[in-house]
């Protein structure tokens, strides 16, 4: 019998990738727990103990992702429990993490009230940096879940990985180099290859076992850039929690925590370690979309290299543009970050904006060639206005050509596997009707092609030159103080 | 998402080639100002013997007490450097860097004829503030070629705690 039910449902066999995937975690934890034991006995800094200690935030952080990604293949209920377990994890994780940079670096120095208030001081600008990065990928957008995982990763995995490298790189260098620029160039060097490597892992790990949720350069972008973001909070909140406690004493410890936070959390949200990282993710995006082994391979070295060259660039040369302290010094901070950061980052626009005019032209292809062929999907009217089957939206299809539904064309493309699987993947998934689609379309079709031109009456026509046709929506009744548009209201307004 | 035209692609590759090759020039210029400053070939096995480093009294100018490797905050501190150890013909100085890289003590550079009356060589507190900045504070003497510092022929490396 069990037996015969394998045969009928023959296990997916996983990728190779996953392979690979699962070989870097291991390292990476490897190289984290030898590290820091070694760290721990021989160095016996702080930084060794925070790593030591560390390890269990790190292990809350895999353990959270390894539920939140199994997640992702379950049924909605099974995956909605994965999901507050996975949230719950990484959520810990960070807290412990918080609680270790309090504990063992800053101990009877800042106290856990002033870490708690920088934590709170990043958590905004870092939530609206977050926001930012996935809403710039306006026509396909990531999943929350995977960008706050990315973030988590950048935040929690990252740190650890660069801070008992960092400590051993600076013991040795302060112990042989001659201070001065050439020290200062040694250590940017092991900030810009330690702290993106730490960090390119990350996306490179996103990469190999999401891969359906990461499709071209624009998802790299967006995904290397949540990495730089979360690393960015929690070096924001531990620069913070320092220059406080150092400076404190002093009376001008307040002054020295607002200053680092404007530095990292508002000048430094975008000009800094998410247009860094963003250039690894760019290259794995770009990876992605290419043919052959080798161009692959050198696209992801490229990503890293340029993340590399940018951060090293800030820290190596930043001494190179010093602040007055006057007035004038504010200016200058501003626009050293501009000068230094801003070619890189208006580099990384370049990409993204080029990857979102090749995504919309292979859209908008798509659509002309499913329209053209006459397969069935869309066919020869112009407007069909749509009610969600749970009255929950107003949807409108426009076409250069009149549009009528085939039912086993409808029941073709949705039913398909990846279909099947991308509104599996939709938030709300589990209230989504469960009848065939060709009925549930041929129920919310309300008015089309006439009918929508009676309604509406002669009026400029608008167009939308975005391929958004799954969020089009029209949000108020005539202008933008009108009504909110709803169903009952639409109904009312028609004659017919 | 649907799939991009190869050559689109191949836009995004080149574009991100160019980068990479911009990237690889920075790098190099890097590597080329770290060996500038840290010159290979440069080590003499001169040593210059660092007496030790004491509680300081700036209104005598003296040092008091035992050799220590770290101090709190509100002392002072200097390093003692017996320069009659070195050659005359070499061009040295000694310098104080606190945990932030910034100089905050130095003598020289002169030949170790002209510093022997500076042997004393104190940390000063930054202007403005009471008291010395915590953190690691790294003590050098280091030798001069072509008006540049290319190799440290002494070291000490002192806590100052929070």
């Amino acid at each position: 019998m069990a037996l015969s039910a394998r045969a009928a449902n023959p296990r997916q066999r996983r990728p190779p990738r996953y392979a690979i995937a699962i070989g870097i975690a291991v390292a990476l934890v490897l190289v984290l727990v030898a590290s820091s034991i070694l760290n721990y006995v021989y160095l016996d800094t702080v930084a060794g103990r925070t790593s030591l200690y560390g390890l269990l935030a790190v292990a809350l952080t895999a353990l959270g992702t390894f539920i939140g990604v199994r997640g992702f293949d379950r049924d909605p209920e099974q995956r909605r429990k994965d999901f507050i377990r996975a949230g719950v994890l990484l959520g810990l994780a960070a807290l412990l993490w918080l609680l270790l940079i309090d504990v063992f670096i800053f101990t009877g120095a800042a106290g856990p009230t002033v870490a708690v208030i920088c934590a709170l001081a990043c958590l905004p600008t870092t939530a609206f940096g977050l926001w930012v990065v996935r809403r710039i990928d306006r026509n396909e957008k990531e999943p929350w879940r995977l960008v706050l995982v990315a973030a988590a990763w950048g935040a929690v995995v990252a740190t650890s990985l660069v801070i008992w490298a960092e400590s051993l790189w600076q013991l040795i260098a302060i112990r042989t180099l001659v201070p001065g620029p050439g020290l200062d160039v040694s250590t940017a060097f092991s900030a810009g290859i330690l702290e993106e490597l730490a960090k390119g892992s990350a996306v490179v790990l996103l990469f190999l076992v999401m891969r359906d949720e990461f499709d071209d350069v624009v998802d790299g972008i967006v995904y290397g850039a949540a990495v730089g973001l979360g690393f960015n909070f929690m070096e924001s909140v531990s620069y913070m929690t320092n220059l406080y406690a150092i400076f404190q004493p002093e009376g001008v410890g307040s002054y020295a925590a607002g200053f680092q936070w404007y530095a990292r959390q508002v000048l430094g949200l975008f000009f800094g370690h998410a247009t860094y990282t963003a250039f690894v993710g760019a290259g794995i995006g770009i990876a992605r979309q290419l043919p052959g082994t080798r161009k692959k391979l050198i696209a992801i070295a490229a990503g890293f290299l340029v993340a590399i060259a940018a951060h090293f660039s800030w820290d190596a040369w930043l001494t190179l543009f010093p602040i007055e302290k006057t007035a004038i010094g504010i200016l200058e901070i501003h626009l050293r970050t501009l000068i230094m950061t801003g070619p890189f980052t208006a580099a990384v626009l370049a990409l993204l904006l080029l990857g979102l005019h090749i995504e919309s032209q292979a859209l908008g292809d798509q659509f002309r060639k499913e329209a053209t062929r006459g397969s069935g999907a869309i066919m020869p009217a112009e407007v069909s206005i749509l009610m969600s089957p749970r009255h929950g939206g107003v949807y409108m299809l426009g076409s250069d050509a009149p549009i009528t539904w085939n039912g086993a064309t409808v029941q073709r493309i949705l039913g398909s596997s990846q279909a099947v699987k991308d509104i599996g993947d939709a938030p709300d998934a589990a209230y989504l009707p469960r009848q065939p689609w060709p009925a549930i379309f041929g129920g919310m079709r309300w008015l089309q092609d006439g009918d929508v031109g009676r309604f509406v009456g002669d009026v400029p026509m608008i167009t939308d030159d975005h391929p958004l046709t799954e969020y089009y929506l029209l949000h108020q009744l005539f202008s933008a103080d009108g009504p909110s548009v709803t169903e009952a209201r639409l109904r009312q307004l028609w004659p017919g | 998402m649907v799939a991009a035209p190869v050559d689109q692609v191949r836009t995004l590759y080149r574009t991100l080639l160019v980068y990479a090759a911009v990237s690889i020039l920075i790098l190099v210029a890097g590597l080329a100002e770290f060996a500038y400053f840290e010159p290979p070939g440069q080590h003499t096995g001169l040593k210059a013997t660092i007496t030790g480093v004491f509680q300081y009294d700036p209104a005598s100018n003296t040092t008091a007490g035992p050799d220590r490797n770290s101090f709190p905050r509100s002392m002072l501190f200097a390093a003692v450097v017996d320069w009659s150890s070195l050659p005359k013909n070499v061009v040295v100085d000694a310098r104080w860097y606190d945990a932030f890289g910034n100089v905050v003590g130095s003598v020289g550079p002169a030949t170790p004829d002209k510093l022997a009356s500076q042997t004393i060589i104190p940390v000063r507190v930054p202007p403005g503030f009471q008291h010395n900045l915590p953190g690691h504070y790294i003590f050098v003497v280091e030798r001069y070629e072509g008006g540049v510092p290319v190799e440290v022929i002494g070291r000490r490396v002192v806590l100052v705690e929070r």
